[in-house]
C-alpha cells in the first residue's frame, strides 16, 4: 500500500510565496503529475513530500501515518532528480547499490548484487556496471538514476522533471521507458514537468498548478477536454480563449452569431482548441485574415485576425495541400461541440 | 585558420616573449639549485662558508648518522604531521559551511579569511608569542578574570606553540583551497544521497570525504612540507623543547659556515619529502580516491 | 529556489576558526596604543607614544625605504617579465605549453629555506655579494609564479579573436598588445602588481640567506624581536598589516572593476582604433 496524500501545506521562500494551502491525496500505484510553469510551486511541494524541506504548515501523510517531521533518510520514498546526480567516484554498479549498502537490517553482498543487477536489467541497462559517470550519455545516467532510486523499492517515487535535461528523442523514448517501469514496480509515482504534452502522455490524473495553487486536478482527458479555467485551457492544448458575450445560448464571433451548449449567460470565455478551428475558402463562414503561418511537419499553424477580437486565434490543419499564406482572407468555421464556456469575471 | 598564423609569423614569436623569464629562471633557480647540490658532495675546507673538491659522500653520512638529527628530525615530522593534520581537519567544516550553508554570509566571510593571508608572516609569530607568555595576553586575561592563579607554563616554548602559529599561517590557505575542492560537488549529490537513505556521518564518509580526497591530501602534503621546513616559528616559539631540523640547516649556512653539511641536510629533508608525496599519491590511488572526473 | 541546507554546527566551527585567525592579530594591534608599552591585561590607557617612538626612528624608516625600494623593483621587473611570458604562454598551444608552463611553477615546489639556501650558495660561486639587489632577484623568482597563475588565468579566458582581427587589419605585435590586449588585462596587472608588492614587503624566508649589511623591515622586526620584549614591535606591525591589507583591497577593488568592464566592453564592443 502507498497512499500518500498532503494536507493544507503552505510554504514562503522570504516574500515569495511559493505553495498557498496545497491539498493533494495520491492513490495507490498511480502515476500523478504536477503540472505547470516555472516557479508555480510544483517542485517545492515533491520536495516537501521527499523530506527536503519542512513545511511551514500542513502536513505530508503515508499509509496514515505523518511523515511531516521525518527526515529524508528515513522516508521509504526516493527520488530522481532533475540533473542527473550520480556520484561521480563510484561506478554504475557502486551507485546503484548505494542506497542498498545503508540498508538496516543489513543486506548480504549476495542480494545486493542480485538486486543491483534486477535494478539495471529494469532500466535496461545490464553490463554497465563498471562504467563511470562520465561515461555515459543523459540518457543513461537519468536510467541510473532511476535504477539507483527503484532498487530500494520505495512505495513512492518522486520524480522531478527528470527528461528536461535531454534531448527530444530521448526524452520520447524515456518516457515510454518510464511507464513501463511503473507498470512493472507497481510504484506510486509523483512526478513535475512543465511539459504539458508529456504530463498528458505519461499520467493517471494531472494536477495543474498556478501560483502556488492547484489550479484543475482530473485526468489527461478531462483536463485537456474540459479546462475549469482559461489558465489551464491555455496551458494544456494551447486553446484559445476568447472573451464573448453569451446571450440566450448563442454569441457573436466576427459578424456571425454562433450557437452554444451552456447554461452560461453574459460574461464568458469561449475555450476552443487549434485544432477544431477550421478554415475554409471563401463562401460560408467568418470572414478572418491570416497574420502568420509555421509548418510543423504534421500540419500548418496559423495565427488569425478576426474582427471584433484583439487577440490572434490559433488554428491548425493538417499537412497536404497548399496552405494558406500570409495575409490571404479566409472563412472560419467552428462547431458548436467543440466550443466551451467558461465563467468570465 | 589563417589570421592564427599571420600572428605567429610575426617578428616576436611566443616563445621569444617567453625567454627572459625562462632564463631568470635558469639562472636564478635552476643554476642555484643544481650548485646547492652540487655542495652536498664537497669537502669542507678549513676556513667556513668554503668548500670544494674531493668529491664525498662524507656530509651526509655524517648528517644521518647524528643522533641529535635524528631528534630534530622526529620532532619536525611531528610539528609538520600535528600542524598538517589539524589544519585540514579544522579546514573542512569551515569550507563546507561556505560552500552549502553561508547563504549571504558567504562572500563576507570569505573576504575575512582571505584577508589574513595577508597578515604578516613575521607578525604572527609575533602575535602568538605574545599571547601564549607567562606574561602573555592569554595567561594575564584568564588571571584577571580569575579562571587560574598562576600563569600556564606549558603554552609557549615547544611543540605545541609551533604547531597552533603554523595552523594559524596555513589556515586560510587550506580553507580556500577546500573551499574550491567542493565547488563542483553540487548539492544535489548530497541530497541524493539523503534520499536515498544516507545520514549526516554517512553523508560525509561516503559521499564529500571521497569527493575531496586528492585536494585534502594535496593540502595535507603543502602543510607537512612548509611547516617541516620552517625555521623562524620554532625558533621564537618553540624553546628548546620544540627546534626543528631548518633551524640548524640555517644555522650550518649562515653560523657554522659548513657548506656541505647544510646542504646535505637540505637535500636529505627534500628527499623525504618527496618520499612522502610519493607515499601519499600511492595510498590515493590504493583507495580509488585519486582526482574524481565531474560531469556537469 | 535556493534551499540553504543545515549547517550542523559548522557554522560554529567556522566562527571559531574566524576568532582564532583574528584574535592574534587584534591584541597586537589593539596593545600598540597602549601607554604603558606592556603586553598584558588589564588595559590601562590608549597613547601614541609608541608610533612616534617608531616613526622618529632612523633604523625603522631606513628599513621602511629599503623594503619600498624592493617590493617596487621586484614588482616592476616581475611585470615586464611575467608580462611577456604570459603573453607568450598564452600563445602556445600542446606539449610546449605544457614544458614552459610547468618550467614556470616550479620555484612554488621549493619552500623558502631551500630556495634561499640555493641562493645563498650560488651568489658566492659567482661573487655576487649580498645587497639589496640579491634580494630583489630573490624575490623576483619568488613572486613570479603568483603573478604568472593570475595572469593566465585571464589572458586565457580572453577572446582571441580581437586579437586576431586587429593583427588581420594591418597592426603589428606592439600595436595589438597596447590597443586590444592592454586595456582589457591592465586592471588584473594592477591586482597582480599589488600582489607582488605585498608578497615582496613581507617576504623573510628567503631574504634572510641573501641579504647583506642593509636591512628590509621584515629584518627590523627580526632583529627587534630577538630583543627583550618592545612595545615597537606592536606599532611596526599594526603598520605592517595595514599596508599589505590596504594593497589587498585595492587590488580587489582592481579585479572588481575589471569585470564589471568587461561586461560592458563585451555589450559595447571593444576594439578602438
Amino acid at each position: 500500500m502507498s497512499r500518500i496524500s498532503v494536507d493544507g501545506i503552505t510554504q514562503n521562500f522570504g516574500s515569495v510565496r511559493a505553495l498557498d494551502d496545497v491539498s493533494l491525496d495520491v492513490g495507490d500505484q498511480e502515476f500523478i503529475t504536477l503540472l505547470g510553469p516555472s516557479g508555480c510551486g510544483k517542485t517545492t511541494l515533491l520536495r516537501a513530500i521527499a523530506g527536503f524541506i519542512r513545511p511551514q504548515s500542513g502536513s505530508v501523510t503515508m499509509n496514515s501515518i505523518d511523515i511531516t517531521k521525518k527526515p529524508a533518510h528515513r522516508r521509504s520514498i526516493n527520488m530522481v532528480f532533475q540533473r542527473p546526480t550520480l556520484f561521480p567516484h563510484l561506478n554504475v554498479e557502486g551507485n546503484v547499490a548505494f542506497g542498498l549498502k545503508l540498508e538496516s537490517p543489513r543486506l548480504s553482498r549476495q542480494e545486493i548484487k542480485q538486486r543491483v543487477q534486477e535494478a539495471l536489467a529494469l532500466v535496461r541497462l545490464d553490463g554497465y556496471e563498471n562504467r563511470r559517470a562520465h561515461e555515459l550519455s543523459g540518457g543513461q545516467m537519468q536510467r541510473v538514476a532511476l535504477a539507483r532510486a527503484l532498487v530500494k523499492r520505495p512505495s513512492v517515487l518522486l520524480l522531478d522533471e527528470p527528461l528536461s535535461a535531454l534531448d527530444l528523442k530521448i526524452r520520447l523514448e524515456m518516457e515510454g521507458e518510464l511507464r513501463r517501469v511503473h507498470r512493472e514496480t507497481k510504484a506510486t509515482f509523483i512526478y513535475v514537468t512543465h511539459d504539458q504534452r508529456e504530463a498528458l502522455a505519461l499520467s493517471d490524473r494531472i494536477a495543474v498548478f498556478e501560483n502556488g495553487r492547484i489550479s484543475q486536478l482530473g485526468t489527461p482527458t478531462e483536463i485537456y477536454h474540459q479546462p475549469a479555467n482559461p489558465f489551464v485551457a491555455r496551458f494544456v492544448g494551447d486553446s484559445n480563449v476568447i472573451p464573448i458575450e453569451i446571450a440566450s445560448r448563442s454569441f457573436m464571433l466576427g459578424n456571425q452569431r454562433l450557437a452554444i451548449d451552456t447554461d452560461l449567460d453574459g460574461a464568458a470565455w469561449l475555450v476552443v482548441r487549434p485544432e477544431k478551428v477550421r478554415i475554409l475558402g471563401a463562401g460560408v463562414g467568418i470572414p478572418a485574415e491570416v497574420s502568420d503561418l509555421a509548418f510543423r511537419g504534421t500540419g500548418f499553424a496559423y495565427e488569425l485576425r478576426i474582427s471584433g477580437v484583439d487577440s490572434v486565434v490559433k488554428a491548425e490543419s493538417p499537412a497536404g495541400g497548399e496552405p494558406w499564406s500570409i495575409g490571404s482572407s479566409v472563412n472560419v468555421e467552428i462547431e458548436p461541440a467543440d466550443c466551451l464556456a467558461l465563467v468570465r469575471t | 585558420m589563417v589570421t592564427v598564423q599571420r600572428l605567429e609569423r610575426l617578428p616576436l614569436g611566443p616563445l621569444a616573449l617567453a625567454l627572459p623569464a625562462i632564463i631568470g629562471i635558469a639562472l636564478l633557480f635552476v643554476a642555484p639549485f643544481i650548485t646547492f647540490v652540487v655542495y652536498s658532495v664537497l669537502t669542507a675546507g678549513v676556513l667556513p662558508f668554503q668548500a670544494d673538491a674531493p668529491i664525498t659522500l662524507d656530509a651526509y653520512g655524517h648528517f644521518l648518522n647524528s643522533g641529535v638529527n635524528h631528534n630534530l628530525a622526529r620532532n619536525s615530522a611531528w610539528t609538520g604531521l600535528f600542524a598538517a593534520v589539524t589544519t585540514v581537519a579544522i579546514s573542512l567544516p569551515v569550507a563546507f559551511w561556505l560552500r552549502y550553508a553561508a547563504g549571504s554570509h558567504r562572500n563576507l566571510v570569505l573576504l575575512l579569511i582571505t584577508a589574513t593571508i595577508f597578515a604578516s608572516y613575521l607578525v604572527r609569530i609575533y602575535a602568538w608569542r605574545s599571547m601564549l607568555g607567562q606574561n602573555g595576553v592569554l595567561n594575564s586575561a584568564l588571571i584577571s578574570v580569575g579562571v587560574i592563579d598562576a600563569p600556564l607554563q606549558f603554552l609557549l616554548f615547544n611543540r605545541f606553540a609551533v604547531t597552533i602559529a603554523l595552523i594559524h599561517i596555513f589556515l586560510p590557505y587550506v580553507v580556500l583551497l577546500l573551499y574550491a575542492a567542493l565547488g563542483p560537488v553540487s548539492i544535489n549529490l548530497l541530497e541524493a544521497a539523503q534520499d536515498l537513505g544516507a545520514g549526516v556521518t554517512r553523508r560525509w564518509t561516503h559521499v564529500l570525504l571521497p569527493l575531496v580526497a586528492a585536494p585534502a591530501a594535496t593540502a595535507f602534503i603543502f602543510v607537512f612540507i612548509l611547516s617541516a621546513s620552517d625555521y623562524v616559528t620554532p625558533q621564537f616559539l618553540g624553546g628548546t623543547k620544540g627546534i626543528m631540523l631548518g633551524v640548524r640547516i640555517q644555522e650550518s649556512f649562515l653560523k657554522t659556515g659548513d657548506w656541505p653539511a647544510g646542504a646535505a641536510g637540505a637535500l636529505t629533508m627534500l628527499v623525504a619529502f618527496l618520499l612522502l608525496y610519493l607515499i601519499v599519491s600511492f595510498a590515493l590511488r590504493l583507495l580509488g580516491l585519486r582526482s574524481v572526473r565531474f560531469v556537469s | 529556489m535556493t534551499d540553504r541546507i543545515r549547517s550542523h554546527g559548522t557554522g560554529a566551527i567556522t566562527v571559531g576558526v574566524l576568532v582564532f585567525l583574528y584574535a592574534p592579530l587584534m591584541i597586537v594591534v589593539l596593545f600598540s596604543f597602549h601607554s604603558t608599552g606592556g603586553l598584558s591585561f588589564p588595559f590601562q590607557g590608549f597613547s601614541l607614544r609608541w608610533y612616534e617612538a617608531v616613526l622618529g626612528n632612523t633604523e625603522f624608516r631606513r628599513a621602511l625605504a629599503n623594503s619600498t625600494i624592493v617590493a617596487f623593483s621586484t614588482s616592476l621587473a616581475t611585470l615586464v617579465i611575467g608580462m611577456l611570458a604570459s603573453l607568450g604562454i598564452a600563445k602556445m598551444h600542446g606539449r610546449l605549453r605544457s614544458v614552459i608552463g610547468a618550467f614556470f611553477f616550479v620555484p612554488l615546489t621549493l619552500p623558502g629555506l631551500f630556495i634561499g639556501l640555493s641562493l645563498l650558495v650560488w651568489f658566492s660561486r659567482i661573487e655576487l655579494p649580498p645587497s639589496l639587489t640579491t634580494v630583489t632577484f630573490a624575490h623576483v623568482i619568488y613572486v613570479f609564479p603568483y603573478f604568472i597563475l593570475i595572469l593566465l588565468a585571464v589572458l586565457d579566458r580572453l577572446d582571441l579573436t580581437l586579437e586576431e582581427t586587429a593583427a588581420d587589419l594591418g597592426a603589428n605585435a606592439w600595436q595589438v598588445f597596447w590597443k586590444v590586449t592592454f586595456p582589457q588585462v591592465w586592471p588584473i596587472m594592477i591586482a597582480a602588481s599589488c600582489l607582488t608588492f605585498a608578497l615582496s614587503f613581507d617576504e623573510f624566508i628567503i631574504t634572510f640567506f641573501v641579504i647583506g649589511s642593509e636591512s628590509t623591515l621584515p629584518m627590523y622586526i627580526w632583529s627587534q624581536l630577538r630583543r627583550t620584549v618592545n612595545p615597537t614591535i606592536n606599532v611596526i606591525s599594526t603598520l605592517l598589516l595595514a599596508t599589505t591589507m590596504l594593497l589587498w583591497v585595492v587590488a580587489f577593488v582592481a579585479v572588481l572593476r575589471s569585470e564589471r568592464r568587461r561586461r560592458y566592453s563585451i555589450s559595447k564592443g571593444a576594439f578602438t582604433p
